[in-house]
């Protein structure tokens, strides 16, 4: 096996956690509340009910073929040609998942921190220090996340309490003034965004009690919606509608409004090393995932030859892509949840469907003369 | 000990054994080294060993006024209790004999007689072999031969010279025992035995190293300790071929599990209760004759934060105490670069007020922010390296002319600024908390200073970020260094986070694998109702 490496349910859970809440930070807010004002924190709800379900396809389908990767039980689905170009889908998703964060945590950090420095020196060091993780495995990964989970849910409440001084209530008004069609239609990023976490499809391989699956996801996006609601909905009572919506990062703003005493105040730049902490453990989830999965595909001994490579093309794609944060912005919001659904949503339905009409109802599909 | 001897020589031998003729030369070489009747041949044998070193004694004298009963005896000066030789091999053998001699010495078996009923000693082997009365006058034991014998007795009047049982100065504690393990390795475990009085407490030898045959014991509580984890250290050590072990460094840098990392992985301590304490945690020590720190397997980073004291005194204090400690490391590696990243990258972080007075205070400092804590950096520790090394009567000069140099003078001359002095003591003082980390901080600090040197708080960032892999990855004998942080444990942090009182404490760390979990089943006290 490419991973030798199990991880626990906690840390399955904290590593979803660190991969949805790392999206939050970034300017999805400011859109969102652009489009549905006071009703934006609905679309968290439906992403959130959306995002179950898929994780119950993702649990079945680990049951089914157990010790299986999502890209290599795609193969056993679906036979070796149609399998590998669905696998090689995935590894794509999870390349460009990768690109999209590293993108968002550099312009991020060259907006917020040092504004002179070229923005490949961050995408550079944080790909690299990435890689170092990346080949030291999966364990690895998941107990740095087990450290680093912890002190992001800190922070985010650390900024939650201390501005609790400044929320205006009527703020919140007027609310539920879209219709549930619109509410749908804006949710499809963030259900793009919570569908990242069909990386559960790959680490449920190494789960050590797979049965716990499931369980371990719904604590992660609920933990991950309920930490979203409550900051969507700070910014909307705090901020404003208006203040938010013009903001490129409205919880760094959020973050800059903390005035508690006279002496505990911009401690934005400490919250920024703390998200970004967060978002490189997301940049390096699906970066190990990428490598991982394409290891999978072209049968490698070991994974660890196929990090340089891969994390050349991330690295490329990242600096000839995109010209400037509006562009990446424009991307994620009009082009990438298109393509991202149609992986994570229709593809896995497909595959589901598909696993059933061939292999019908065991349930467990490799225990007897299963294929492999 | 002979066959720990011929284990160390087995690779030795094995590629000699191809050849018959061989074989038979060494049984014959084998042979030669019995021991002769003889107690001229004999005595001519040793002293061909031992050749001309001056500190070996050989006292030959008649048994019981006896003179056909020559008697040869063979010690190191320095190494044996000379009085208890003359009272109690001397003396018995010479006087006290005499009326109970038999009247042929070989027929009624002397030797025998002398062992069984002769020398008032508590450890008297009988031994033919030339190897290990060699061994046994080198390790301290004195050797008796005999006229018409072919065998010798080793005597065990181990003495000579020892630093007294003492307080340690590494780890001095308020309260709690002040005995602190010495150099010599019998008492060490004596003092290890006087804590667990138990059947199970298993001290087991060897000796390493070709030349000096330093003796090691492993000390391991069975039934606790898991026993994979003994037999592996066991394994680790017999890997061991080196010319000499001289202290127990030599021993920790040949087992360690990762060699290049600059976290130990292999933990010491000088005090048996410590020790104690460790062993009944399910870990491993190892002694190392001629020094007294032992060393405990395996290590976690946690322990640099745990000290015996915790556990002897209030819980409260005992978690503020610890927490103190955790804040101190984070000072002792992190504040030198997070000046370096404020004052360069990111003044804004810094209150207004306390900016003005830092930027007025640099003015007409001619260096940027790094090179000035550098050089404060390298001047402290060639100041602390110096106070280490300096004999005691001159410390009070040096202490004078640091702090002129450092405080006042450096500052007036304009060098470097006074709120960087304050950071640079703050780093010394706090690098000091944590002293079983001593060798790691410095090297961090550096590392973390170059970081924010080159990317400010980003770079920090990265460095921790570098480090946290790093650590997470490193396990000490197979258990993941991090632990129970990370794979987290919730029984086991109420010992790391937080120190609970003992009686909440219930179970030994579960990330050591412990065989029997449960430490105690005594619950909340409370008056009899």
């Amino acid at each position: 096996m490419l991973e030798e490496g199990k991880i626990s349910t906690r840390q399955f859970t904290l590593m979803l956690f660190c991969l949805l809440q790392s999206s939050f930070y970034y300017n999805m807010p400011q859109i969102k509340i652009a489009h549905l004002k006071q009703d934006v924190w609905l679309i968290i709800l439906v992403s959130w009910a959306i995002d179950a379900g898929l994780a119950v396809i993702f649990y079945v389908l680990g049951q089914r073929y157990p010790n299986q990767t999502m890209v290599q039980y795609s193969v056993t689905i679906l036979g070796s040609w149609l399998g590998k170009l669905v696998g090689l889908s995935f590894v794509l998703f999870f390349a460009s998942g990768t690109t999209l964060y590293l993108l968002d945590i550099s312009y991020f950090l060259v907006t917020t921190l040092m504004p002179e420095t070229p923005i490949i020196v961050f995408s550079l060091v944080i790909l690299l220090v990435s890689a170092y993780a990346v080949n030291s495995g999966l364990e690895v990964i998941a107990r740095l996340s087990e450290i680093i989970a912890p002190i992001m849910i800190i922070s985010l409440l650390v900024v939650f309490l201390l501005n609790l001084n400044q929320v205006e209530l009527e703020k919140f008004l007027p609310m539920f003034q879209h219709r549930a069609l619109d509410v749908f239609k804006e949710s499809l990023r963030t259900i793009s965004v919570f569908g990242i976490c069909i990386v559960m499809g790959m680490f449920m391989a190494y789960h050590n009690i797979p049965k716990e699956a499931l369980k371990a996801k719904l604590t992660a996006i609920t933990m991950g919606s309920v930490l979203a609601i409550m900051i969507l909905l700070q910014l909307v009572s705090v901020l404003g509608v208006n203040m938010s919506s013009l903001e490129i990062y409205p919880v760094f703003r959020l973050a800059k409004y903390i005035e508690a005493g006279d002496f505990f105040e911009r401690i934005e730049p400490l919250m920024v090393v703390f998200w970004v902490a967060g978002t490189f453990i997301a940049v390096t989830i699906l970066y190990y995932n990428s490598v991982l999965g394409l290891a999978q595909i072209l049968k490698l001994p070991r994974y660890q030859s196929l990090t340089p490579y891969v994390g050349g093309v991330i690295m490329l794609t990242s600096m000839l892509g995109f010209r400037n944060v509006t562009e990446l912005n424009l991307f994620i919001e009009k082009i990438f949840p298109y393509g991202a659904l149609i992986v994570e949503d229709l593809l896995m339905f497909l595959l589901f469907a598909i696993s059933y009409l061939r292999h019908g109802k065991r349930q467990n599909m490799l225990r007897k003369g299963g294929k492999t | 000990m002979k066959k720990l001897i011929t284990k160390l020589l087995k690779p030795l031998q094995s590629t000699k054994q191809k050849d018959a003729s061989v074989i038979s030369r060494q049984q014959l070489e084998a042979q030669a080294k019995q021991l002769t009747p003889s107690l001229t041949d004999n005595l001519a044998l040793l002293k061909d060993y031992f050749q001309s070193s001056v500190d070996i004694v050989y006292r030959q004298f008649n048994i019981g006024f006896e003179l056909q009963n020559r008697a040869l005896l063979v010690y190191i000066q320095g190494l044996n209790d000379t009085a208890s030789i003359k009272s109690d091999i001397l003396k018995p053998l010479m006087y006290d004999l005499a009326p109970r001699l038999p009247d042929d010495p070989k027929q009624g078996n002397l030797l025998a007689m002398i062992k069984d009923s002769a020398l008032p000693n508590c450890n008297v082997q009988e031994t033919q072999s030339t190897e290990d009365v060699i061994q046994g006058i080198l390790t301290g034991q004195t050797a008796l031969l005999l006229e018409s014998f072919s065998s010798a007795l080793l005597i065990d009047t181990k003495g000579g010279e020892y630093r007294a049982i003492d307080e340690p100065d590494t780890e001095a504690v308020v309260r709690g025992p002040r005995e602190g393990f010495t150099e010599n390795i019998s008492v060490n475990a004596a003092l290890l035995r006087r804590k667990i009085k138990d059947t199970n407490l298993k001290i087991e030898g060897l000796s390493l190293g070709t030349r000096t045959k330093t003796q090691i014991y492993i000390a391991y509580v069975q039934g606790i300790a898991n026993n994979k984890l003994a037999t592996e250290v066991k394994l680790r050590l017999q890997r061991i071929d080196i010319d000499g072990i001289l202290e127990s460094g030599y021993i920790e840098q040949l087992i360690e599990d990762a060699p290049g990392s600059i976290f130990p992985t292999v933990g010491n301590t000088e005090k048996p209760d410590v020790l104690a304490a460790k062993l009944l945690e399910g870990r491993v020590g190892i002694f190392v004759d001629g020094t007294p720190f032992v060393l405990v397997v395996p290590h976690l980073l946690v322990e640099a934060f745990q000290s015996s004291e915790d556990y002897y005194s209030r819980h409260y204090y005992s978690t503020v105490v610890r927490w103190i400690r955790i804040v101190a490391f984070f000072i002792a590696i992190l504040l030198p670069a997070t000046y370096i990243a404020l004052e360069s990258f990111q003044p804004e972080m810094i209150p207004t007020d306390l900016l003005f007075s830092m930027a007025g205070a640099r003015e007409g400092i001619p260096f940027p922010a790094y090179m000035e804590v550098f050089i404060m950096g390298v001047i402290f520790e060639i100041m602390r390296e110096a106070g280490v090394r300096m004999p005691r009567p001159i410390g009070q000069a040096v202490s004078i002319v640091g702090a002129l140099v450092l405080g006042e003078a450096a500052v007036r001359a304009g060098i470097v600024s006074d709120p960087l002095v304050i950071v640079v003591s703050m780093t010394a003082i706090s690098g000091f908390v944590i002293s079983s980390l001593g060798d790691v901080t410095p090297i961090l600090r550096l590392l973390f200073m170059g970081c924010a040197a080159s990317l400010g708080i980003f770079g920090i960032l990265m460095g921790i970020l570098l480090i946290l892999i790093h650590l997470v990855k490193l396990r000490s004998f197979g258990v993941p260094y991090l632990a129970p942080l990370a794979p987290g444990n919730r029984q086991s942090l109420k010992d790391v986070l937080i120190k609970a009182p003992l009686w909440a404490i219930k179970t030994r760390p579960r990330v050591l694998g412990a065989a029997d979990t449960v430490r105690q089943s005594s619950g909340k006290p409370s008056p009899e109702k």
